[in-house]
This record gives structure tokens, C-alpha cells and sequence, in this order.
């Protein structure tokens, strides 16, 4: 596992995805730190969470190539052919491209040397929110490796995962959407308003409890949350495990 | 020939048989090992998510924000485990915290109800979607509840908890009607309001107003009904009364002297054994000698003088001026309660002396409550802003406590010549936490005596979180520094970089 985590490690640097990856992130987070810097006030948790809504962009850029890029080439075959679980191939890529999320992250911790060093507080709502970044990206790297799996196209693959990352960061105003429809469907059929609003509510409490972003919240704040953490592991687990699922089908359906 | 064929063909349809089947079998174990571990996982977040959820959530905020204190915890178990306290929003569960009031309620009402046993229920009910929630809450109508409110209720009883009244806000920004807040008091709020409608008032106080306040007493106000007095207003007229139920009257930074009438009735609610709590500054009244008001003093031996103090010990000044300075608590004070023994010092400002009336009452016992170094002077202003007079260097009283000696129910007066702890605008400054705050806390404490809940609490305002950065480091230049370099110059290096690496691999 390791040397295809070393592998695909480099292999961001060997190409222009990682600087440019890198190159983005450095920008939008120099943007929200300058912005803050300016007003005197720097609130490091803040520009983290600000951070999490470029996701949908920077991880299919990351993601895209993983799986896509060997399917194109055809040497994904060495994936069945080496001496390797299939799960840590998985496993490598996903880490490699954590890790390169790390690297992206640096930035941030020189915005909170700088901001140390000129007065301002690095909280605990900060270090929070540096957990819950990283709890996040991985799951979101672990969909983005999903979509790069089912399709030889990167281009398709970048669209896939824009797809899904951006219905996750608006499940909240998706779960609205659909608990209206609810309510409104409910009621046309002549069940009391206030009974019908009260499904669609659920409903959207019910689509609602899937928001990531919701259950990690309060870590801006200092308040930690196992069971918000546990989520989004569990969640990077069940992609990973599909995308495990969905590489190893090879193996038995060629023949 | 064709035999051999046909036999081929056999084989290999045989062979794609078993292997049809065989990739069935594993499709079908692939799909169910997903679903299977979807499942679980399902299971184990909801498991965690409802049954360690809140065990397992840790406030390691440095002042608690989101977490009761165990001022609250503790009054919260000392309530009967059948108790039920409903706390409703009057909204859609916020979704968006971030830099709103909700930032620092939502959390916090969620561990209200985690911590309380079943005590204390939070929901979210917009009056939009749910309009039988207002006759639900409040069937009589007495209560104007709004939407974006809080409500809270318990045994038929209602509050009504603006998510504005949660935080004291800076009071010159005040003025140019921005909210800047300075303190966040959304425990303090909430906790209040449940003890008041579980316990009920325990007394009521009187404040007087119409006399040109500089500010309507809302914090004061604030901080009697967290000691379970029931507060009214009771404007100045020609027919000025004080109630029957008043347990404490209040003056606070009048600008005006009180009238004739007023002087006498309050002289006549002190003689039938009431409380009286004064505070007049120097501030913007100094032209005035409060006559009237010095004649309900002089009566409990104690009387007001019309200079300001000035402060000449640079260890008790505050600034040049020596208007703004540190005072002492007398120990003779200190004495009277243990309330007061962790008080050593408050801060003064633009005060006016207190002193014994010069021809005292002998049944009449005074205590000085803060005084000045022994090197402060008392200046006279005339009505042009002069100084005109100093008096000699000597000890100030800027408060003092007078009551009955020896009787039953005596009155109590303390009065106090600044209002640098008891007007709206220090208190929404500072905080419900501030020294000065929780010595008039204590005072009021004091002159209630027995109308004081029992159960009252003393909940602390937290501060807010300050991300200020120092403005001598965070210079311009810096600030440009801080443009260029993490917004141009590492990106664009980058981007070179990556130009660089994609000329040299294209070929590759």
C-alpha cells in the first residue's frame, strides 16, 4: 500500500493537477485570510469553514485522475496482475490524495502563524474546525475516488463527483425543497395543513440528519462531536468499500 | 469435423455457464456486501448519533459558550424529575449560525435540554407553518408572542425571550443604532426566566422615571428580575404615589431633582420601614443640587453633595482628569454581609460625595460603602463647565448605607454618588460579569433581604470570543504583505510551476 501511496503521491507533483490543486487552494484561502486580515479581525475556524464549500471544486481536480486516468491507459491491469490487495490500491490512492490535501493545508497553518504572531487568537473552535476539515475531505476524496472508478473519462468522472459533492452541500436546501413537496402533496390530498407540514417536516428533519455539514457545525465553536466524526468516517468507508467493490468486479466479470 | 465443433461449442457454452453463474453468485455477493455495510454503517451512526450523541460531545470552548453552567445544572436538578419546561422557538430551526444571535443560543438550548433529565424540551415552530402553536403556548392571548421569539413555559405560565435581550451591546455603537455586543448573557437570560417562572416573584421594585435618565433602566431591571423582583416604572407626577407592594424604590441617574411632593412621599415610604436605592452622577447634572432629593437623604442622616470628585492618587486614578478612578469598599461595609467580602474595589466615574448630614439623627446608623484615597479633592463646576473650587485634600465617600438603629424592620437607604455601575450603558458595556455589576448585584441583594428568591441564581455573562488582531503589527503594510504574498505570489508561483512540469511531461 505504501508504494502506491508514494506512487500516486508523486504522481500529483509529476503532472500540473497537484500545483494547480495547490495553486487554487492557496488563493481561495489567501483571499479569505486577506479579507479578514484587512478588517483586523482573524477568525482562523471561519476561514476554514469557508474553505469547505470550494470541496466541489478542488476535489474532482484531485479525484478525477485516480482510477479514470490507469482505465484510459489501460494500466489498470496491473492493479489484478500485481502482487497487491485490491483494498489497498484503494486504500493508496485515497491516502495520496489526503495527503496531498495536507500539503494544500499548510497554507492555513502559515495564516495561523501570521495571525499569532500579529495579536490575534488561534482558538480551539480553530483546531476544530482544522478536524473536521480534514474528517470531511476525506470523505469527500473517498467519493470523488468513487466516481473516478466507475468511468475511463476524467472529464466525466470530475463531473460526477462535482455532482455528488455539490447535492451533499445542499442537502439542507434540497431537504427543504423536498419537505415542501411533501407538505404541499399531503395537504392537496385534503390531509390537514397542519398534519401535513408536520410529515414534510419529517421528512426534511429525516433528509436532513444525512448533512454533514449540520452535524459538524459546533466544532467552529470548540463543541467536538464524536458522532459527527464517526459519520463522516463511516461514510468514507462505505465509498471506499464500493469503489473497492466496483474495481475487484473485474476480476470476475471478464472471464 | 463438425462433430469436433459441435463438441467446442458444447464446452464453451458449459464453460460461459458455470462462469454466468459464478459471476452472478459474486455480483450478488458484491451488491449484498455493500448493502450490507451500508447498513451498518446506518446503524452504528444512528446508535451513536441517539444514544452517545450527546455523551459523547465535548464543549472545549474556553468559556463554555454552548455548554450550563453548573450554576444552571444545579438548579436545573433541584427541580422535580416530572417537571416540564417547554422552550419554543418561534421559527424554523436555524440552519445558518454563523454570525447571527443563533450562534450562541442554539447550541446552548440544546444542552439545556440534554443536560436537564427530561426537564427542559427545545423545538423549533414557525408560527407560519404552525399557527395553533400561539393559541397552544398562550390560549389567553396576554402575551404578544411573535415570531422569532423564544417562548418559554412551564405550568401554564409564559416568557417571552427576545434573541436580541441575550447579549448587552456597546453603547456608543448603541446610539447609532448598531448592535455590537460585548457580552453574551443567553444563559444568564434563559436560566433567569425558568427560575422566574418556577419560582415566581419573590418582592417588587419601583423605579422612578421622568426625571431626564440618561437611559430607560432596562439592565437594571434585567439584573432585579434575576433576583426574582418584579419590576414597574413609576413616573413622576403631580399625583406621585409609591404602591403598597413596593419593597424597593429606585432612583437611577436622574438628571433633575425629584419634586416637593415626591420628596415627601418617599420620606413617608421610608418611615413605614421601605427601601431606597439612589444613584446620581456628575456627569450631565451638574448645575443641579437635588434639593428635594437631599431632604429624603438628610432624614436618613446622609446627604449629597453638588461637587464632583476628583482623584489625586495616581494609584487610584484612572485617567488625567482624575474624574474616572478606582474607590475603596470600606470594610465597615464589608462587614455588614459576606456578600461583599470579595469586593475590595470598583471604579468610580464623575462621582458626587456622600457624607454624614451635618446634624445626624442619633438612632440613625450610616456606613460608608466606597470610598476615595485620603488625597482626592472635591471640585465645584459652575454653570459654564468651570471649576471654581476645590475643597480640601481629603477622604470621599462617593456611597453610603443609612438605616433605623435598633428597630424592626428598619428602612434601608443606600446612595450613591455615581452611576457607573447601575446605568444601562456600563452595565451593557461591561457585562452582568463586571466587578462594578456584581457589586450593585450585591447591593440590591441587600436592600431586598428577605425578597430575594431563595432559589435565585447568579448566573455570569461569557464573553464573547474576540479575534482582534494587535493594530501595531497588523499595520497596512502587513496588511499588504499579506495580500501579495498569499494571494499572488504562492498561487502564481504555483501556477509556474505547473506550467513547467506540463511542458516538460507532455511528451512523456
Amino acid at each position: 500500500m505504501y508504494a502506491i501511496f508514494k506512487r500516486e503521491f508523486l504522481s500529483f507533483f509529476r503532472s500540473p493537477v497537484g500545483y494547480v490543486a495547490i495553486a487554487i487552494f492557496s488563493f481561495l484561502s489567501g483571499f479569505i485570510f486577506y479579507s479578514q486580515f484587512a478588517n483586523g479581525k482573524v477568525n482562523i475556524a471561519s476561514e476554514i469553514i469557508s474553505l469547505r464549500s470550494f470541496f466541489v471544486v478542488i476535489v474532482p481536480i484531485i479525484t478525477m485522475g485516480l482510477f479514470a486516468e490507469d482505465k484510459k491507459r489501460g494500466t489498470e491491469v496491473l492493479y489484478y496482475t500485481a502482487p497487491v490487495n485490491l483494498f489497498s490500491v484503494v486504500a493508496g490512492k485515497f491516502l495520496a490524495a489526503c495527503a496531498l490535501f495536507g500539503v494544500m493545508f499548510i497554507n492555513v497553518f502559515i495564516h495561523m502563524i501570521v495571525t499569532a504572531l500579529c495579536g490575534g487568537v488561534i482558538g480551539i473552535g480553530a483546531w476544530g474546525s482544522v478536524i473536521v476539515f480534514f474528517f470531511m475531505a476525506m470523505m469527500f476524496i473517498a467519493i470523488g475516488l468513487f466516481a473516478s472508478v466507475i468511468t475511463d473519462s476524467q472529464i466525466i468522472s470530475a463531473i460526477f463527483s462535482f455532482i455528488l459533492i455539490l447535492i451533499i452541500q445542499l442537502i439542507s436546501t434540497i431537504a427543504t425543497y423536498i419537505g415542501s413537496a411533501f407538505t404541499a402533496t399531503f395537504s392537496f390530498f385534503g390531509i390537514n395543513s397542519e398534519k401535513a407540514a408536520s410529515i414534510g417536516d419529517a421528512v426534511t428533519s429525516g433528509i436532513n440528519w444525512l448533512d454533514p455539514f449540520a452535524k459538524t457545525s459546533d466544532f467552529r465553536f470548540g463543541v467536538f462531536s464524536v458522532s459527527a466524526l464517526l459519520y463522516c468516517l463511516t461514510v468514507s468507508l462505505v465509498f471506499l468499500y464500493i469503489t473497492f467493490r466496483i474495481l475487484e468486479k473485474k476480476r470476475w466479470s471478464q472471464g | 469435423m463438425s462433430k469436433k465443433t459441435a463438441n467446442s461449442n458444447a464446452d464453451k457454452a458449459s464453460a460461459k455457464k458455470v462462469s454466468d453463474k459464478r459471476a452472478k453468485s459474486l455480483k450478488f455477493y458484491s451488491i449484498g456486501a455493500v448493502l450490507i455495510l451500508i447498513a451498518i454503517a446506518l446503524l452504528i451512526n444512528i446508535f451513536f448519533d441517539s444514544l452517545l450523541g450527546d455523551a459523547l460531545t465535548f464543549d472545549f470552548s474556553v468559556s463554555g459558550q454552548n455548554s450550563i453552567t453548573k450554576v444552571t445544572q444545579d438548579y436545573l436538578n433541584t427541580l422535580p424529575k416530572d417537571y416540564k419546561i417547554r422552550i419554543v422557538g418561534l421559527m424554523d430551526k436555524p440552519e445558518s449560525l454563523t454570525d447571527t444571535p443563533y450562534e450562541y443560543i442554539v447550541p446552548l438550548l440544546d444542552d439545556y435540554a440534554a443536560k436537564s433529565d427530561g426537564r427542559i424540551t427545545v423545538e423549533y415552530i414557525n408560527p407560519e407553518t404552525y399557527p395553533s402553536i400561539i393559541n397552544e403556548l398562550d390560549p389567553s392571548g396576554a402575551y404578544d408572542l411573535s415570531a422569532d421569539n423564544f417562548v418559554v413555559s412551564c405550568n401554564g405560565k409564559v416568557q417571552v425571550v427576545a434573541p436580541i435581550d441575550c447579549f448587552t451591546y456597546d453603547s456608543q455603537y448603541l446610539e447609532q443604532g448598531q448592535y455590537l455586543p460585548t457580552a453574551n448573557n443567553v444563559e444568564y437570560t434563559f436560566t433567569n426566566t425558568i427560575v422566574q417562572l418556577t419560582n415566581g416573584y419573590a418582592s417588587k421594585a419601583y423605579i422612578i422615571s421622568g426625571l431626564n435618565e440618561d437611559d430607560s433602566s432596562t439592565q437594571l431591571t434585567n439584573i432585579l428580575k434575576a433576583l426574582g423582583c418584579d419590576t414597574e416604572t413609576l413616573e413622576v407626577s403631580d399625583n406621585f404615589e409609591i404602591p403598597d407592594d413596593c419593597d424597593l424604590l429606585i432612583l437611577n441617574g436622574p438628571n433633575s431633582d425629584i419634586s416637593e411632593r415626591m420628596a415627601v412621599k418617599i420620606q413617608d415610604y421610608l418611615n413605614a420601614g421601605g427601601n431606597f436605592f439612589s444613584a446620581v452622577n456628575f456627569y450631565s447634572n451638574s448645575a443641579d443640587k437635588f434639593t428635594n432629593l437631599n431632604t429624603v437623604l438628610n432624614m436618613m442622616n446622609l446627604n449629597m453633595d453638588p461637587y464632583v470628585i476628583c482623584e489625586k492618587d495616581s494609584t487610584y486614578y484612572l485617567d488625567d482628569t482624575g474624574f474616572n478612578s478606582l474607590v475603596d469598599i470600606s470594610a465597615d461595609f464589608q462587614s455588614l454581609s459576606d456578600d461583599f467580602s470579595s469586593f475590595s474595589q470598583f471604579k468610580s466615574s464623575y462621582a458626587r460625595p456622600i457624607r454624614d448630614y451635618d446634624t445626624p439623627y442619633s438612632y440613625i446608623k450610616t456606613t460608608p460603602i466606597a470610598t476615595t484615597s485620603d488625597s482626592a479633592t472635591a471640585v465645584q463646576v459652575d454653570a459654564q463647565g468651570n471649576m471654581t473650587q476645590y475643597e480640601n485634600a481629603s477622604q470621599y465617600n462617593i456611597g453610603m448605607y443609612s438605616t433605623f438603629d435598633g428597630m424592626d424592620n428598619p428602612p434601608e437607604v443606600i446612595a450613591f454618588g455615581t452611576t457607573n455601575f447601575s446605568s444601562d450603558s456600563y452595565i451593557s458595556n461591561y457585562g452582568y460579569s463586571d466587578t462594578n455589576v456584581q457589586f450593585l448585584r450585591s447591593c440590591l441583594r441587600m436592600l431586598l433581604g428577605s425578597g430575594v428568591n431563595a432559589n435565585s441564581v447568579d448566573v455570569e455573562s461569557k464573553s464573547l470570543d474576540n479575534y482582534k488582531i494587535d493594530s501595531t503589527k497588523a499595520t497596512s503594510g502587513v496588511s499588504s504583505a499579506v495580500l501579495y504574498v498569499f494571494m499572488v505570489i504562492i498561487p502564481l508561483a504555483l501556477v509556474i510551476v505547473a506550467t513547467v512540469v506540463y511542458k516538460k511531461r507532455k511528451n512523456l
